[in-house]
């Protein structure tokens, strides 16, 4: 466990490698959030930095070589990744539920504009699909050889939302009624079943120039 | 005693086209090991295979009597590395690095790290992209030994370096197996250092083991031999390893200076060779020149 714990700090002061990047587009996330598609926009935006850009990092220095001469398990550096993930998908929605929750009290935002937990719940849900797909092929390829599946996963997702946007404005508070806290174990199961398809694929990278 | 010992071993490169094949290999305990080949003869690659970054398709690799492919985190664990790419996070300044680095061992030795640091003038607060090549080697050594790894495994450590820098890497190298006993082992194309610190040397080309063992008693056993043309029969030909001729006369490598000196008395030269003559003449004789 301490291993991991060390893991998850050297993710930690990646990040904070692109602090100025990261604060930017929190900083619009939170300000955006009296509005859910603003926030869902950035959100998103985010997810995709937080999660592409350490393992981007990690490439770019020749990462894996650092992580390879540690005395860790392979399982060890999944499983630090994944933890990572999942307090980022806790704390960006509920930053935005709360920064939503703040605006409403301050100016009347029309109903169909308020971001309710079920928005929150959705991100969520959202959040944890993004990752448990992207997340086994980073950690399998590479940032470099995965970036154009990452990228085009990345536009489908946005694409797919823009669409259903203009089709139902509305469709996340609609899957939060659909789903309504089922969204958070459902979620938790994504990315669990991620984790396992995720844990065989990087115990088998070998670590070529 | 042996820190490593590979049997059987066999790597396939499918691309390139390339196979390392070491059906034997053993590295001392407590001296200090030159690992010596041409670009591309697999040193990297058996280094990556030791640290458990490949993984070998046939065989077996132990260190310190672990597997280092089943027990990879308790062999390295005990080992200090200095890959050709360590892979540092560039734009972390040299206390994040090693605060990054320290809490994965237990033995890590705050004191002796600041001592290194001290000694090669690394201050940590600047960025590791911003060293120069050699500082940047150092701090990689620095992070290295001050765990009080028992086996330290080096891939070309002073390559790019300057005389100076080297010399200093080369000296650190002498002091801590003398301090703490540490067993080294280390590739290089360099061959004069392993002329100045190596205790043992294993050639590698072409992904095969050329020669191997103590390196005074492999250049005690072999000779440069410096003569007139005339000396050269089909008797004495066979004898050498290598040959090269021009107008003034030939130099050879003999792996049996004995039965040369007998045949070609004193008309001929005899020099003890270095180990890069040594290394240049079985190369040569594997690639038939």
């Amino acid at each position: 466990m301490e291993n991991v714990k060390n893991l998850v700090r050297m993710e930690g002061y990646k990040l904070l490698c692109i602090r100025k990047a990261l604060f930017g587009y929190l900083a619009l996330m939170v300000f955006s959030a009296f509005a859910i598609q603003s926030a869902g926009f950035f959100f998103f935006i985010l997810l995709y930095l937080l999660t592409y850009t350490p393992t981007a990092y990690d490439e770019q220095s020749k990462g894996e070589y650092h992580i390879g001469m540690l005395p860790v398990e392979r399982v060890q550096v999944v499983q630090a990744k994944y933890l990572v993930s999942l307090a980022e998908l806790v704390v960006l929605p509920l930053l935005i539920g709360l920064s939503g929750g703040l605006v409403n009290c301050l100016i009347e935002i029309p109903e169909n504009y308020q971001i309710s937990f079920g928005v929150v719940l959705s991100l969520f849900f959202g959040g944890a699909m993004f990752v448990g797909v992207v997340m086994p092929c980073l950690l399998w390829l590479g940032s470099i050889r995965a970036r154009y599946l990452v990228m085009t996963i990345y536009l489908l997702s946005f694409a797919g939302m823009g669409a259903i946007s203009y089709l139902d404005n509305q469709w996340m508070n609609h899957i939060a009624q659909a789903g309504g806290i089922w969204l958070i174990p459902s979620g938790l199961a994504v990315l669990l079943f991620s984790y396992a398809v995720a844990v065989p694929l990087y115990r088998r990278r070998q670590f070529t120039s | 005693m042996y820190v490593i010992e590979i049997s059987g071993l066999k790597k396939r490169f499918e691309e390139g086209g390339f196979c390392l094949d070491l059906p034997e290999m053993r590295v001392p305990e407590g001296y200090i090991t030159g690992f010596i080949g041409e670009n591309g003869a697999g040193k990297t690659t058996t280094l990556k295979l030791m640290m458990d970054m490949l993984y070998p398709d046939e065989g077996t690799i132990r260190i310190l009597g672990l597997d280092a492919h089943l027990q990879g985190p308790q062999v390295r664990a005990q080992i200090g590395y200095v890959g050709s790419t360590p892979g540092y996070l560039a734009h972390a300044t040299l206390e994040t690095l090693k605060r990054m680095h320290a809490p994965f061992y237990p033995n890590w030795d705050e004191a002796l790290y600041r001592r290194f640091c001290d000694r090669f003038s690394l201050d940590g607060k600047k960025k590791y992209k911003d060293l120069s090549t050699g500082k940047q080697k150092q701090f990689s050594i620095c992070i290295a030994l001050s765990h009080h790894p028992k086996l330290l495994l080096m891939d070309e450590p002073t390559a790019n370096l300057d005389p100076l820098a080297r010399q200093e890497i080369l000296d650190i190298l002498t002091e801590e197996l003398q301090r703490e006993g540490v067993s080294v082992f280390f590739s290089t194309h360099i061959t004069s250092d392993l002329d100045k610190i190596a205790d043992y040397v294993q050639f590698l080309h072409h992904g095969r083991l050329l020669i191997a063992g103590e390196k005074d008693r492999i250049c005690e056993g072999n000779r440069v031999v410096k003569g007139p043309l005339h000396l050269l029969t089909p008797e004495t030909e066979p004898l050498f390893v290598n040959l090269r001729r021009s107008e003034f006369g030939f130099t050879g490598l003999t792996g049996c200076p004995d039965e040369v000196f007998s045949l070609l008395g004193d008309e001929a030269v005899y020099e003890k060779p270095t180990v890069e003559d040594i290394f240049l003449g079985y190369t040569q004789a594997e690639r038939g020149h």
